[in-house]
């Protein structure tokens, strides 16, 4: 199978998307927005990059993205599913006239060649295997963190060509960015601090936001907290959230619905802490605490200031 | 400004039945409208309003879609139009951005397409982008609020690291974010409205579509083939107390 791998120019996810298409394909391309990540996908496995021109109007992006992967004519296309990257696909898959499947959470080959995608529906509770048997090429967004990321190389290299046959036409001026509070970014942090609709209020928050800086961590959320005002949406974990991969997530108060722990399955080591053993969460805990969130928070502020990281 | 909101019901709770060809079956749950789209609609009215123009809210479903469409009307939306009929049914994204393309092109011109970002059941969130690249107008995904003056629209965009300010040329497409916009209760006089009007109710050929084969199922590129229930956590959770809780803390950060 010939796969194309979408390269967004800020951030390097592509590279998690290209190391799992080695799995189940004999060709990948990269398709990068600009030539800066072209090492890093190289080093995850591409066997060539493509390089397109970044236009900061995501509708021009998008057309030439989708001439660019009609004349590279591949079997299947991958994009990140960050928020750009779902609406790129999109766009794409509209106007190639295929079929695309958002925020899978697996992909394989059928013994008939076809990609099979599967991704979760319902809030979660199902796992729907999908097929895109006549059209093509077969597109499937992934979300950043479902599939782990490659060592990168900065020095990989291989062979390189500019794809620029396209007029692009104006839809969008960007007039500006304003970025959001938090520091640490969710995708990266490798300590991840979680608060649910149990933290009661955005003074709760402030201390989650205390003991996550004291660690050198981030502050994520369930949406419940983020529906309830307490915190805000780029914090927000799970289906309608981002998915994380830190080395430790504690979550307090965070009840643990599948909508939730779809985003933070991945995380290496669990601690929860919730009042009501029976929560779900505990089934995704390595350690669980039965108690109130804001003792253990609390002595976990204590012990950290005394022995700064 | 004359706006187009596409709006769609979904199941109040996510209970899940599928039927034998692995559709979703609606029939037996409650249908509500999008949260999402809640934002649409709202955000039309306000336009209209302060600018004047008409507001139509359409979806694809169902012929009970009709009393979520009356709902709309006693909140003000000056005309209903409901897609219905077989043909429809069973649509994946861009059969359904097929439909809606043909529709807003048969009932236009419109100078805004609101949608909400994404459905509660389905969280695709592609349906309002794709019918944005059908219609070949711009589009501005996840948008959390919207001005308009001087005949110039400018959207705010949510993304994971901020928001993004876009000044977009009309006609065009915004997908709306659920918390932006709170839609107004029904008036007394909406309520009257809502009895009175007639739903418009539109088939395929009523939108140009005479092809079978690009609305529907039949339409539809993609097909579900299985769908297994989500294996649920299975880390064996050691219990500890608070105390225990801060030195593993400890351990993993230094």
């Amino acid at each position: 199978m010939k796969v194309i791998v979408y390269f967004e120019k800020t951030h390097l996810h592509g590279c998690e998307l290209a190391a799992r298409a080695q799995v189940f394909s004999q060709t990948i391309l990269a398709l990068c927005e600009n030539g800066a990540s072209c090492p890093a996908a190289f080093s995850a496995g591409a066997d060539e990059a493509i390089v397109i021109p970044y236009l900061p109007d995501d509708c021009a992006q998008g057309d030439i993205a989708a001439e660019a992967i009609k004349a590279l004519d591949a079997d299947s296309v991958l994009f990140p599913a960050t928020i750009r990257g779902r609406f790129l696909s999109a766009w794409v898959a509209a106007k190639l006239n295929t079929g695309l499947t958002a925020d899978c959470t697996a992909l394989s080959v059928t013994d008939s060649g076809l990609l099979l995608q599967s991704r979760p529906a319902f809030g979660g509770n199902l796992i729907a295997d999908i097929l895109c048997s006549t059209a093509r090429p077969q597109m499937a967004s992934v979300r950043p963190g479902v599939f782990p990321m490659p060592e990168i190389r900065e020095d990989a290299s291989g062979p390189l060509r500019y794809f620029d046959q396209c007029e692009p036409i104006a839809y969008l001026s960007q007039l500006g960015f304003t970025p959001s509070e938090n520091n640490i970014s969710l995708q990266e942090a490798k300590i991840i601090i979680a608060g649910g609709k149990g933290v009661g209020s955005r003074k709760g928050f402030e201390k989650l936001t205390n003991l996550a800086r004291l660690l050198g961590g981030a502050v994520g959320a369930t949406r419940s907290a983020v529906d309830a005002g307490y915190t805000t949406y780029s914090h927000q974990i799970g289906q309608t959230g981002q998915t994380v991969r830190p080395e430790l997530y504690i979550g307090f108060g965070v009840s643990g619905i599948v909508q939730h722990t779809i985003g933070m399955s991945g995380a290496k080591v669990v601690i929860a802490v919730n009042k009501d053993r029976r929560a779900p969460i505990f089934s995704h805990a390595n350690y669980g605490v039965v108690g109130d969130w804001e003792e253990t928070c609390d002595r976990m502020i204590a012990m950290f200031k005394n022995h700064a990281i | 400004m004359n706006i187009l909101c596409l709006v769609k019901q979904v199941p109040d709770s996510l209970e899940v039945h599928l039927g034998s060809d692995l559709t979703l079956q609606r029939d037996f749950i409650a249908q509500v409208l999008n949260h999402a789209d809640e934002s649409a609609v709202e955000l039309a009215l306000r336009l209209r309003d302060s600018h004047g123009g008409r507001v139509t809210a359409m979806t694809m479903g169902p012929k009970s879609a009709e009393g979520m469409l009356r709902e709309l009307i006693s909140c003000g939306v000056d005309e209903a139009v409901l897609l219905t009929d077989r043909a429809f049914a069973g649509a994946d994204t861009l059969a359904t951005a097929r439909a809606l393309t043909a529709a807003a092109k048969t009932l236009g011109p419109f100078d805004l397409l609101l949608f909400g970002r994404r459905a509660a059941d389905g969280e695709t969130g592609q349906v309002g982008a794709m019918t944005a690249a059908l219609m070949e107008i711009p589009c501005v995904a996840n948008v959390t609020s919207v001005e308009f003056e001087n005949n110039t629209l400018r959207a705010h965009q949510l993304i994971e690291t901020g928001t993004v300010h876009w000044e977009v040329k009309l006609p065009a497409a915004l997908t709306l974010c659920e918390w932006s916009y709170a839609l107004r209760l029904p008036t007394m006089r909406g309520l009257r409205t809502a009895k009175q009007t007639d739903i418009r109710t539109m088939k395929p050929a009523d939108i140009g579509i005479t092809d079978p084969l690009q609305i529907g199922l039949k339409g539809s590129p993609t097909r579900v083939t299985h769908v297994s229930v989500r294996p649920s956590g299975v880390r064996p959770t050691k219990w500890i107390d608070a105390g225990e809780a801060v030195l593993i803390a400890r351990e993993i950060c230094t």
